[in-house]
């Protein structure tokens, strides 16, 4: 597998499967883990993290699950290749900007991967589409028992699996949902929900992870404490968050048709038209735009498939772009490129229905 | 809500950490290992000004030492304390916010253990184990758990009273308050 294949084909997550009608775009489920017998990432030789890639592959090899996967040090790729990556949700800013030796693996449709020598000597990651959060957590748990099964695992009784930073000690799960709530932005009720979701132990994020913005009304919401629960319970916590998140954001919506309807169609039709014919797109112009038209999708206004609209969020990213390119572009040709690239991609979907 | 912490300025702050004194309020904006770790000296400092006395004896013999509290260590504590295997101090630890290998869990085992009961508010893994074969259902969960997250809820409430974590118990009554709400009929 060539990362040069990657950028023209969507990440199986974005196919908008269950997604309660374009709300819920991904959920993902990381689990930290890191072998006994070396220090934690940060405290690491060269030579130490060589060997931890190389148990970790020899690991992975026997591994049903990542029979399709390919390896790739970050040392071997240029940066962009590297932001495409991070674009991608396979690895994180910090692994690809970090020094030293580490590396990505990832099976084909980019639902399982393992990131080597993180701020943890492993964080296995899958990813799957819409309010899958079960079957995301029985895929990351079996390729778990594979993996810390063949190697020598940090653990302790009391304390679980043993992490570098104590906020992911016991589990070292985080289980994530990434979902849209302009209706509950627009109706200034997210504050309260922040609010609510902060003190069940909720945390919310942007789309790329901690420090990250929140553009386009989507948030990351994922749990706070890794001991104490088990794993399951975890990861049924963040189901019923989900689809309560879910229902607010359907009743906002409906109290906005209630009281604007008109107002709200012609604020998803003029975002179409903008996208549909703009010569200059920005970053955050386009986000906005195509987070009224996702709104317009769940509203039932217009018939733009969902992983339609999830594959233009990735396809438009600056690396991404680049990487078609074939080169650097700078901010403007960027936006430029953008707009060409969106108004293209929405003259495909509408010739083809 | 995606800011850093004020005080690591490294990691995501997500507790907004109120201090009262006198009449005085002021709201730090925390991530949780810094928010755990001030709250764990403000408890030391109550604790001296109630029993007028240093609660820790400083080991250094220089003169006027000012005891600075690193978790509930004193700084010379913090510092003395080694980690046999990589040689990491706990006030390193506390300066970096990560550890420096596995065995650091079991060097620096006391205020560890404090510090993870502030995050997680437990200190006891109940999960999976190395290896351990999956035993997860495709079927969806049921759909209502809330009594069962209640009885937890009333169990850590009981624990934080019994630790004297009052910040932990207040937040644990809300929290039973608010989903005995939600669970009672025509509420």
């Amino acid at each position: 597998m060539s990362l040069e294949g990657l950028i023209t084909t969507p990440p199986s997550w974005m196919s908008g499967e269950d997604d309660a009608d374009g709300i819920v775009i991904s959920c993902r489920v990381r689990l930290a883990r890191n072998l006994a017998r070396y220090p934690f990432s940060p405290r690491m030789s060269e030579d130490d993290q060589r060997k931890v890639i190389d148990e970790v592959l020899a690991a992975a090899k026997d591994s049903r699950r990542m029979t399709t996967a390919s390896y790739f040090s970050m040392n071997a790729l240029d940066a962009n290749e590297r932001r495409v990556l991070v674009e991608r949700h396979l690895i994180s800013p910090s692994l690809a900007e970090d020094k030293g030796e580490r590396g990505i693996l990832f099976n084909q449709d980019e639902s399982l991967s393992v990131m080597i020598n993180e701020e943890d000597h492993l964080r296995l990651q899958a990813i799957y589409p819409g309010t899958q959060a079960q079957q995301t957590w029985a895929a990351i748990a079996a390729l778990d028992e594979e993996i810390t099964g063949a190697v020598d695992c940090a653990h302790d009784k009391q304390l679980g699996f043993l992490t570098a930073c104590p906020t992911n000690t016991g589990t070292g799960l985080r289980a994530s949902i990434l979902i849209h709530l302009p209706a509950l932005v627009l109706t200034e009720d997210m504050e309260r929900v922040l609010q609510g979701l902060n003190q069940l132990s909720f945390t919310v994020r942007g789309v790329y992870g901690e420090g990250s913005n929140a553009s386009g009304n989507l948030f990351q919401v994922s749990n706070q404490a890794t001991l104490g629960s088990t794993e399951e319970k975890i990861v049924e916590g963040l189901l019923r968050i989900t689809s309560q998140l879910v229902d607010y954001e359907k009743d906002a919506q409906q109290s906005l048709l209630r009281e604007a309807r008109s107002q709200v169609e012609d604020k998803v039709w003029r975002a179409y038209g903008l996208l549909a014919h703009a010569r200059v797109l920005s970053s955050q112009e386009f986000m906005n735009l195509l987070s009224a038209v996702r709104l317009g999708l769940t509203m039932g206004m217009l018939k733009v498939p969902a992983a339609f609209i999830n594959h233009l969020m990735i396809a438009t990213q600056p690396a991404h772009m680049q990487a078609e390119a074939g080169g650097s572009l700078d901010p403007e040709e960027r936006d430029l490129r953008r707009a060409q690239l969106v108004r293209q991609k929405l003259t495909e979907v509408s010739d083809g229905q | 809500m995606l800011m850093k912490c004020e005080s690591c300025t490294k990691r995501e702050a997500t507790i907004e950490f109120t201090t009262v004194a006198g009449n005085e309020k002021t709201t730090s904006h925390l991530c949780p290992v810094c928010a755990a770790a001030f709250s764990q000296q403000q408890a030391t400092e109550a604790e001296d000004q109630a029993q007028d006395k240093s609660a820790v004896k400083p080991t250094s013999v220089k003169k006027k030492k000012v005891n600075v509290v690193v978790g509930h260590l004193s700084k010379s504590e913090a510092k003395s304390t080694v980690c046999p295997d990589c040689e990491m101090t706990y006030d390193e630890f506390r300066k970096v916010g990560r550890l420096g290998c596995p065995s650091c869990y079991r060097a620096f085992a006391k205020p560890l253990k404090r510090l993870l009961k502030r995050i997680h508010g437990s200190d006891h893994h109940v999960g999976r184990e190395p290896g351990m074969e999956t035993l997860v259902s495709a079927d969806p969960p049921p759909a209502d758990t809330g009594i069962d997250q209640l009885d937890q809820l009333r169990t850590e409430l009981a624990q934080a009273v019994e630790d004297e974590e009052y910040e932990r118990a207040a937040q644990l009554r809300d929290q039973i308050a608010q989903l005995q709400v939600e669970d009672a009929p025509d509420a």
